[in-house]
């Protein structure tokens, strides 16, 4: 699981210690659904297709 | 007063559209205090373009179902000189040169623009529980909050101060308030109406479309044709028999499963399906938006004290994600795609309730669904969000009221483009459950 609060800097993310509850454990909790889904993609899978707009 | 209604008022020159108008506007002085669903308020070319259309009506110019109609359109629509917030601060004076697609259509189509609707800061929240322009009250109790993020839209149609209002969906946002306000809202699919001009959220999830308060309004609204007598028989329903009716409210889940039966009972073929992971839809679809969103609004990271609380952790959750998480995240949603894809070999439709729950108490962030507890924000949008990700077509409209007095929404959903379908069944369950439009002391 990633160290959000660490990588904060890299990401210009401007967080705070009262952002925990706020960003840093939704995004955990996002990210713990995510991981399983992610590994399970092919290594060929394409994205959608966004560039259908407009 | 519905736009069916409005027509033939007009058409039978029991008003004109100067009267029309003037009285919608005296109305929305009345009650919009209460309601605060208004950021702006357009009187004055309101009735200039109301004089208009009175001299093409008497010159013979019928522009068709919505000459003369009254809309307000979300505050995430440009209007030309009629400044256009996005519900935050950050834009308070944006005023811009160019109204957006939806808005030139709409009023080349005969409409009158009567103002510009309250709604969540940035599209980026389902409570329209707004710290910049104020809280949107609920007019079937004023305690309560409309949804959102389309939620000044869904109020000013419950209320039957305007019969149309625009709307933005990107994870809900037409479909959540039209339940909490027992309006209706159609989320077209993916690409169907124009973004360009629409304050963005996040691209590959936005839709734009009409919100009213039926369903044959929508129709008009879509520019399709009010069915007159709906036929439903023989058409293929499909019950969702997981995730859609898992957790919810018990008054919520009687309310759509009465419809099922009532569609039953017009002749359709309801039965029940497993649909592919619609929880994992929810997933890539929060991680989405959050990325998408923040790409639009990064630009503004140092203005905190600008942003409202809820939208600001959220536009810092999306500018941490790694750009292969995003990219991965739109290839899981591929992949899901053509696995829901599937359904459609044996089905015409999907009836599935909008929400968890019928509209929380503003300032409530969590409820409690069938014993547990629930964030407000996931109990509203787990049942909407997945067909933001897939880009199909899902209407919603008013099935019922809970013992409160609440309106609880159902959606319908259909493949890519059949909007024709969604209207079909929409109105047949309209007409068969005959539910109360308005509360009773419309504000």
């Amino acid at each position: 699981m990633t160290d959000w609060a660490s990588v904060a800097p890299a990401f210009l993310a401007p967080l705070e210690p009262r952002d925990k509850a706020s960003v840093i454990e939704p995004l955990e909790k996002l990210e713990r659904g995510f991981r399983a889904l992610q590994a399970a993609v092919p290594f060929d899978q394409t994205p959608w297709n966004i560039c259908a707009e407009e | 007063m519905t736009i069916v209604e409005t027509g033939r008022a007009l058409r039978e020159r029991r008003f004109s559209v100067c009267e029309l108008t003037k009285d919608t506007l005296d109305r929305i002085a009345q009650a919009n205090p209460r309601l605060n669903a208004f950021i702006t308020v357009t009187e004055e070319s309101a009735l200039a373009r109301a004089r208009e259309l009175d001299e093409d009506f008497a010159r013979g110019v019928d522009h068709g179902p919505l000459h003369g109609v009254p809309v307000a359109h979300k505050d995430a629509f440009y209007t030309k000189g009629v400044r256009t917030t996005a519900g935050t601060r950050i834009l308070a004076d944006f005023i811009p040169d160019q109204d957006a697609d939806v808005v030139a259509k709409l009023r080349a189509a005969g409409t009158v623009m009567v103002g510009k609707a309250n709604l969540h800061e940035l599209c980026h929240g389902i409570t329209s529980d707004n710290p910049h322009y104020g809280s949107v009250r609920n007019p079937w109790d004023i305690e309560r909050i409309p949804g959102g993020s389309s939620g000044g839209s869904s109020a000013l149609l419950a209320a039957d101060l305007v019969p149309l209002a625009t709307g933005t969906d990107t994870g809900g946002s037409i479909r959540i308030p039209a339940a909490y306000c027992g309006v209706v809202g159609l989320k077209p699919t993916y690409d169907r109406w124009s973004r360009r001009g629409v304050v963005p959220l996040a691209f590959s999830l936005d839709h734009v479309g009409p919100m009213t308060q039926t369903v044959r309004d929508a129709a008009l609204a879509f520019g399709a044709t009010a069915p007159e007598n709906p036929e439903i028989k023989g058409l293929r329903i499909g019950v969702p028999e997981n995730f859609f009716f898992d957790r919810l409210d018990p008054e919520v889940a009687a309310g759509v499963r009465r419809s099922v039966q009532v569609v039953a009972g017009l002749g359709a073929v309801a039965s029940e399906v497993r649909v592919p992971d619609p929880d994992a839809l929810n997933t890539v679809g929060r991680l989405i938006q959050l990325a998408e969103a923040s790409t639009i609004w990064r630009r503004y990271r140092d203005r905190r004290a600008d942003f409202g609380a809820d939208v600001y952790a959220l536009l810092q959750q999306g500018l941490l994600l790694p750009a292969t998480d995003y990219i991965d995240a739109q290839r899981v949603r591929k992949m899901l795609a053509g696995d829901f894809a599937r359904i459609w070999t044996s089905l015409d439709c999907l009836i599935a309730p909008v929400t968890a729950i019928p509209a929380p108490r503003i300032g409530e962030m969590t409820v409690q669904v069938n014993g547990s507890t629930e964030d407000v924000r996931l109990a509203s949008t787990r049942l909407t969000r997945p067909f933001n990700v897939l880009g199909w077509p899902a209407l919603a409209l008013p099935c019922g009221l809970s013992k409160a007095g609440l309106p609880i929404g159902l959606q319908l959903v259909a493949p890519p483009n059949r909007e024709d379908t969604l209207i079909r069944v929409g109105a047949a369950l309209e007409d068969a459950l005959a539910v109360q439009r308005h509360p009773r002391d419309r504000g």
